[in-house]
């Protein structure tokens, strides 16, 4: 075991790769535990999903938004679904179940995206474009995400 | 047959979910993570597999949770299951080859039998990563049947091939119970690797 030695892959030391690595596995975490915690892996569950077995469920990129989202949460992983397809692009996005403080069962029970940076920007501000104050989980993200991003998301789903 | 945003399928079918480099989670594609020319790759202590892929870059493991265990009296709970021992680690991959995975599930609570004396949780089942080197990310233990809880393995790595770094452990075990509840299970273990 090597526990003081050079990490050729990421050319950086043990000590500043595992600060390095630390976040990305807090991330990567959140992600898988939320698809496990839907079961969305589990054998049976696919076996007995009518979404995997012949109909078809569709929903919006915007769901991933609201806590009323995804038939109140019921298909919440959908969020991670959509988080990865955005994260390619190189934006860092931040869900309810990495930020459990986020959550608000009054308002739904959807896990939601709560942050979205671009380059260290935040795409969500406290406010709309019309100067509004944001329900996070509530407000619909087109009236504050920027057209940019809203643009990115109509592009890589289509529209419903 | 899918689960589709818009017009764009994001789960297509249950072969998809398998692996982490189908449409079902876009890690390989993904900016934010560290390249490395290896695959991408996901199995859970639920969907385990023993051989697969080449060039090895950068992994996660994450032993099951112990599950909770059920107490024998109606009026106290059980002991909680451990969590499950995780790091992650770089592997060197030069050499290129297969590397073996096995992923082992959490011990399950200890049983409820209101006569019998308290009982210990099951071990929690043997994950390993095998690339010219070995590590181990074990299964938590069950929660005992008279409160106590379930306890982590230590971690086990060897063989210099391999950078490793201890976290902290996060394969959540599960709550113990009343005699007339139902002990949960810990949850699922889990291995992927990135590139």
């Amino acid at each position: 075991m090597d526990k003081v030695g050079w990490v050729d892959q990421l050319n950086m030391n043990q000590e500043d790769a595992l600060k390095y690595t630390a976040p990305i596995f807090n991330w990567l975490k959140g992600n898988l535990d939320n698809c496990l915690n839907y079961q969305v892996y589990e054998k049976d569950v696919q076996n007995r999903d009518p979404y995997r077995n012949g109909e078809d469920y569709i929903a919006s990129w915007e769901d991933a938004f609201l806590f009323q989202g995804f038939d109140n949460g019921k298909y919440g992983f959908l969020t991670t679904q959509i988080m990865y397809h955005i994260d390619k692009y190189g934006f860092v996005s931040t869900a309810t179940y990495h930020w459990p403080e986020k959550k608000n069962p009054k308002l739904g029970s959807n896990e939601i995206i709560v942050r979205l940076q671009y380059k260290g920007e935040d795409c969500i501000g406290d406010v709309d474009k019309k100067g509004e104050k944001i329900i996070l989980g509530v407000t619909e993200p087109r009236s504050y995400l920027p057209n940019e991003v809203i643009m990115l998301f109509d592009t890589e789903f289509g529209l419903r | 047959m899918a689960y589709i945003i818009g017009n764009t399928t994001v789960i297509d079918n249950n072969a998809a979910l398998g692996s982490v480099s189908g449409n079902s989670l876009n890690l390989a594609n993904n900016n934010n993570l560290p390249a490395g020319g290896a695959q991408a790759a996901f199995f859970s202590s639920t969907t385990n597999q023993a051989v697969v892929g080449e060039n090895i870059a950068f992994m996660i493991g994450v032993g099951g949770g112990g599950g909770g265990g059920l107490s024998n009296s109606p009026n106290s709970s059980g002991g909680q299951g451990a969590a499950g021992r995780s790091d992650v680690f770089v592997a060197n991959v030069s050499a290129g080859g297969n590397a073996t995975y096995t992923v082992g599930a959490g011990g399950n609570g200890g049983m409820s039998n209101p006569q019998s004396p308290a009982r210990t949780g099951n071990p929690g089942g043997a994950s390993s990563f095998g690339y010219n080197a070995n590590a181990t990310f074990n299964g938590g233990n069950g929660g005992q049947q008279n409160g106590a809880q379930g306890s982590t393995p230590g971690n086990g790595f060897s063989n210099s091939n391999l950078t490793v770094g201890p976290f902290p452990n996060l394969g959540n075990g599960g709550n113990g119970a009343p005699r007339n509840g139902g002990a949960p299970a810990g949850s699922a273990g889990y291995i992927f690797t990135i590139g």
